[in-house]
C-alpha cells in the first residue's frame, strides 16, 4: 500500500515536471518566431504600445502635442484643441485631435484616452508591430491554456494527495516519502501556474522585448536630453517610463487623472482585439514604470459661449451675460 | 491713478495652467459670475500666493438700467472681491435687463439727462455695497439710440465726476463704435477723463459684412493696438489687459499677443 501512495506521488510530480517543461517551450517557440523587424529606431508610439499599450500610446500623444502646442490641457484634467495647429501627420496624434474635434474641440483626459486607445489608429499601430514581428501574434499563446488547465489540475490533486497522507498518517517511512514528494509536486506545479499565466498575457514577442530594451539603453529613465527634437525630448522617455518624463508635474497631474466616470481606466475599456481592456501586458509588466496611466497589464491597470454678442460688447465664455459669461 | 497693474490677460478656464505660465503677467482678470468666492478655482488661488492681482469683472449687474442693481448681484461682486483680495472691481456701462426680460447682451444705455440721473444713483448703489473701488467699462454697441443728447466720453465725464467711478476703457469697443457707428476712437479719448483710469482692455475680433464683431477670439487688430498707443499717450495706464475668450492660440501666440500690446504701450 505505501508504494502504491509513492509511486502516485512520482506520477504527479512528473507530470508537473512535464508539463510546466512543455509550457516553457512552447512560450519559447512562440516569442522566438522569426520576426520581420530589420532594426532601425521606431516611433514614439511604437515604443510605447511595446512598453504600455494603448493607453500609454495615448499618453505620449498627450504629452507630444501638449508640449508641441496642438493641444491644451487645463486644470480638472480637461483637454482642449489649440486653436489654428495643424493637423499632424501621425495616426495617433491625429486621432487625438479627431477624437477632440467630434467632442466640440474640449474632452475630458479620461474620455479622451478611451476613445483613442480603442480606435482605428490604435488598431494600425498594433498591426504594424505584429507585421514586424514585435508582438506576438493573436491566438499564438491561446493553445497553452489546455497545458496550463492541466498543471493546475495536478498542482491541486497533488495537493488533496498531500493532505490525505497526513490524514491517514505517517506510518511508515514509504508513506512519508510519498507524503513529501506529493507537497514538491503541489508547490512546483502551484508556483509554475501563476508564473507561467503572467507570462502569458505578455504580448511582447522577444524580439519587442529586445526593441525595448535597446530602447532603453538609449533613454534612460530620468534623463532629460537638452535637444528640440520633442521625439526624442518627451516621445521615447513617455513611451519607455510614463508620463512622469514629462517633466512637468503640473501637466503630469493632469494628464494622469483617473477616468472619472469608471474610476479606472482598464475597467472601462474592457473588450477588443487591439482593445485596451483584453487583460494582456505588454513591456513594463514586470515595472509598471513612470507611475503612468496605463502603464503595466490592463487586468492590473492602476489608473490607469462663446463669446459673443454681434458687433456690442462681447461676453464670451459661455452663457449669456446674465448668467455668467466672458467680459466685454 | 489707480494701483499699477502692468499687462494682464483675462482668466479662463480653458486656460487656466497657460495663464499661470505665462510669463510677466501682472493682473488678471475674472468673470465674477463664473466664480463661487467660497470654492475659489485652485487656479486663482496659485495665482494670488503669487500675489499676482485678480480683478473680479461682472457682466450682469446692469448699472445702466432703470432698475436698481440687483443686491444679490451685489453681494456677490462684494463677495467675489474679498475671497480675491482685490483692489477693484469692474463691471459695465450698460443695460442688460429690463422688465424681468434678460436681453444677452451688453447694451447701451440711452445717453440722455434722465438716463444719467438714474445710473448715477445706480453707481452709488453699487459703490455703497462694495469694499473697494468700482471701475466701469464703456461697451460697443451695434447702435445708438436716437434720444441720445451726449457723446459717451461726455457721459462718462459726468458720471465719473458724480461719483467719483473710475474707468475701463476697453479700446476694442472704441473700434467697433468707430467701425460700426462712425465714432471716432481718438475723440473718444480726447473727451474721456482718463485721469480716473484704473485700466484698460484690449481684443480682437472679426469684420462681417462691414460691421465689426468684437468677438475675443482673434489676434488684436492693428488698428485697435493704434488707438492703446493713441490713449497711451494721454496717460500711462495702470494697466492694459488682453481679453480672449474662445478659439485660444497657442501659449506662444499668447504669449507674443502680448508682446504686442506691450509694444503697442512702448509707441505711445
Amino acid at each position: 500500500m505505501d508504494i502504491v501512495l509513492v509511486v502516485i506521488a512520482a506520477i504527479l510530480l512528473v507530470v508537473v515536471l512535464t508539463t510546466t517543461t512543455a509550457l516553457s517551450a512552447e512560450q519559447r517557440r512562440v516569442r522566438n518566431a522569426a520576426a520581420n523587424y530589420r532594426g532601425g529606431p521606431l516611433s514614439p508610439y511604437e515604443l510605447a504600445y511595446l512598453a504600455g499599450g494603448p493607453l500609454r500610446t495615448v499618453n505620449t500623444a498627450l504629452g507630444m502635442l501638449a508640449k508641441g502646442g496642438g493641444i491644451r490641457v487645463s486644470r480638472g484634467a480637461q483637454v482642449s484643441l489649440v486653436a489654428g495647429a495643424p493637423p499632424s501627420p501621425d495616426p495617433v496624434e491625429q486621432a487625438v485631435l479627431d477624437a477632440l474635434a467630434a467632442r466640440s474641440g474640449v474632452s475630458p483626459v479620461g474620455e479622451l484616452r478611451r476613445a483613442v486607445a480603442d480606435g482605428e489608429a490604435m488598431n494600425g499601430l498594433r498591426y504594424r508591430l505584429l507585421g514586424m514581428g514585435l508582438l506576438v501574434p493573436d491566438g499564438a499563446l491561446a493553445g497553452m491554456g489546455g497545458r496550463l488547465n492541466r498543471l493546475v489540475t495536478v498542482s491541486v490533486l497533488a495537493a488533496i494527495f498531500t493532505i490525505g497522507t497526513l490524514v491517514i498518517g505517517l506510518s511508515s517511512g514509504l508513506t512519508v516519502v510519498a507524503m513529501l514528494v506529493g507537497a514538491l509536486a503541489t508547490v512546483l506545479g502551484l508556483s509554475a501556474y501563476r508564473r507561467q499565466k503572467r507570462t502569458l498575457r505578455n504580448v511582447l514577442s522577444r524580439a519587442g522585448h529586445d526593441v525595448l530594451d535597446s530602447a532603453r539603453r538609449v533613454h534612460v529613465r530620468g534623463a532629460r536630453p537638452a535637444t528640440a527634437d520633442l521625439a526624442f525630448a518627451i516621445g521615447a522617455p513617455v513611451a519607455l517610463y510614463g508620463l512622469s518624463e514629462l517633466d512637468d508635474p503640473a501637466l503630469t497631474e493632469e494628464l494622469a487623472h483617473r477616468d472619472q466616470a469608471t474610476g479606472s481606466v482598464g475597467g472601462a475599456c474592457g473588450g477588443g482585439s487591439g482593445g485596451s481592456g483584453d487583460g494582456s501586458s505588454y513591456g513594463d509588466s514586470s515595472s509598471y514604470g513612470g507611475g503612468d496611466i496605463g502603464s503595466g497589464g490592463w487586468g492590473g491597470d492602476s489608473g490607469g459661449g462663446s463669446s459673443d454678442s454681434g458687433g456690442g460688447s462681447s461676453c464670451g465664455g459661455g452663457g449669456g451675460c446674465g448668467g455668467g459669461c466672458g467680459g466685454g | 491713478m489707480a494701483e499699477r497693474l502692468g499687462v494682464g490677460i483675462g482668466w479662463r478656464p480653458e486656460i487656466d495652467l497657460t495663464v499661470e505660465r505665462l510669463p510677466g503677467i501682472g493682473f488678471v482678470e475674472v468673470i465674477a459670475e463664473n466664480i463661487r468666492p467660497d470654492r475659489l478655482p485652485e487656479s486663482l488661488r496659485v495665482l494670488r500666493a503669487r500675489g499676482v492681482p485678480v480683478i473680479p469683472h461682472g457682466v450682469g449687474l446692469g448699472v445702466g438700467g432703470a432698475e436698481p442693481p440687483d443686491p444679490a448681484r451685489l453681494a456677490h461682486l462684494a463677495a467675489c472681491a474679498e475671497a480675491l483680495g482685490a483692489p477693484l472691481v469692474s463691471e459695465h456701462l450698460a443695460f442688460v435687463r429690463a422688465g424681468g426680460l434678460e436681453a444677452g447682451h451688453l447694451l447701451p444705455v440711452p445717453r440722455t439727462r434722465r438716463a444719467l440721473g438714474v445710473v448715477i444713483e445706480n453707481v452709488r448703489r453699487a459703490q455703497d455695497a462694495l469694499d473697494v473701488p468700482l471701475a466701469l467699462e464703456n461697451v460697443a454697441a451695434l447702435f445708438g439710440w436716437p434720444e441720445d443728447e451726449m457723446t459717451e466720453a461726455a457721459f462718462l465725464g459726468e458720471l465719473v465726476a458724480a461719483t467719483g467711478v473710475k474707468l475701463l476703457i476697453d479700446v476694442a469697443n472704441l473700434y467697433t463704435n468707430q467701425v460700426n457707428l462712425g465714432l471716432s476712437a481718438v475723440e473718444a479719448l480726447d473727451g474721456l477723463p482718463l485721469q480716473e483710469l484704473a485700466y484698460v482692455h484690449v481684443a480682437g475680433g472679426h469684420a462681417h459684412d462691414g460691421v465689426w464683431h468684437d468677438t475675443h477670439t482673434a489676434h488684436v487688430p492693428g488698428d485697435v493696438l493704434a488707438i492703446l498707443s493713441e490713449l497711451c499717450a494721454r496717460v500711462d495706464p495702470p494697466g492694459v489687459l488682453l481679453e480672449w475668450d474662445d478659439r485660444y492660440p497657442s501659449d506662444e501666440e499668447l504669449e507674443a499677443e502680448l508682446g504686442r500690446i506691450r509694444g503697442a504701450m512702448a509707441r505711445a
